[in-house]
């Protein structure tokens, strides 16, 4: 299953970097198809979970076993990506409020983008606390 | 917060993965540790005590 650790990184490592690399390329390619007809569709969140599965490649060895520092690397990412998301949500707001913006975007589009960033954001956080921790 | 873990650890012949199995942790805590870059629980300070036989002043070195 996408975005679980196990136990058993041997296995799992190939797992991620594999699935990472599909992912990521079926993304971008249904990204493209999307840019063209000019929309916004799943290639998207596709990329992004791509993204989120390279990042769980760099974290296996760091979270598979559940100790004290895999608690506080995930609790600091938590917390970051908690204010880091309030602001994206506000600046967002902002967007599709501004009279000088003509966006048009509807519900769906605006929440694939946001589970997106905020998908990639969390992993990419806990990769940076990763090493530093 | 200095710490002697690689030294203590290095004086038993552990490696890194066997002190990390008999602590529970995995093996980038232990060297997160031995960095200086993490500083454990006081939990874990304990457990590290009674694997190397000594108390927690002989392995972590407060500086003010």
């Amino acid at each position: 299953m996408l975005g679980t650790f196990n136990n058993n990184s041997k296995f799992s490592k190939p797992f991620a970097i594999i699935t990472s690399i599909i992912t990521i390329f079926i993304g971008l390619y249904i990204c493209y198809i999307d840019f063209l007809d000019n929309k916004i569709s799943i290639g998207i969140l596709l990329f992004s979970l791509g993204i989120m599965q390279f990042c769980n490649y760099l974290l296996i060895p760091h979270l598979s076993v559940k100790d004290e520092r895999s608690k506080q690397i995930k609790a600091k990412s938590m917390n970051v990506s908690y204010f880091f998301f309030l602001i994206v949500m506000f600046i967002v707001l902002l967007i599709t409020e501004s009279p000088f913006l003509n966006l048009n975007m509807n519900t769906k589009e605006i929440l694939i983008i946001l589970i997106s960033i905020y998908i990639i954001f969390i992993h990419i956080t806990m990769v940076f606390f990763s090493k530093k921790i | 917060m200095k710490n002697l873990i690689k030294e203590t650890r290095l004086k038993y012949n552990l490696t890194q993965d066997e002190l990390a199995e008999q602590l529970n942790v995995s093996r980038q805590t232990i060297i997160s540790l031995e960095k200086g870059r993490y500083n454990p629980s006081i939990t874990l300070a304990f457990k590290l005590a009674r694997i190397f036989k000594c108390t927690i002043e002989d392995i972590f070195l407060y500086e003010e």
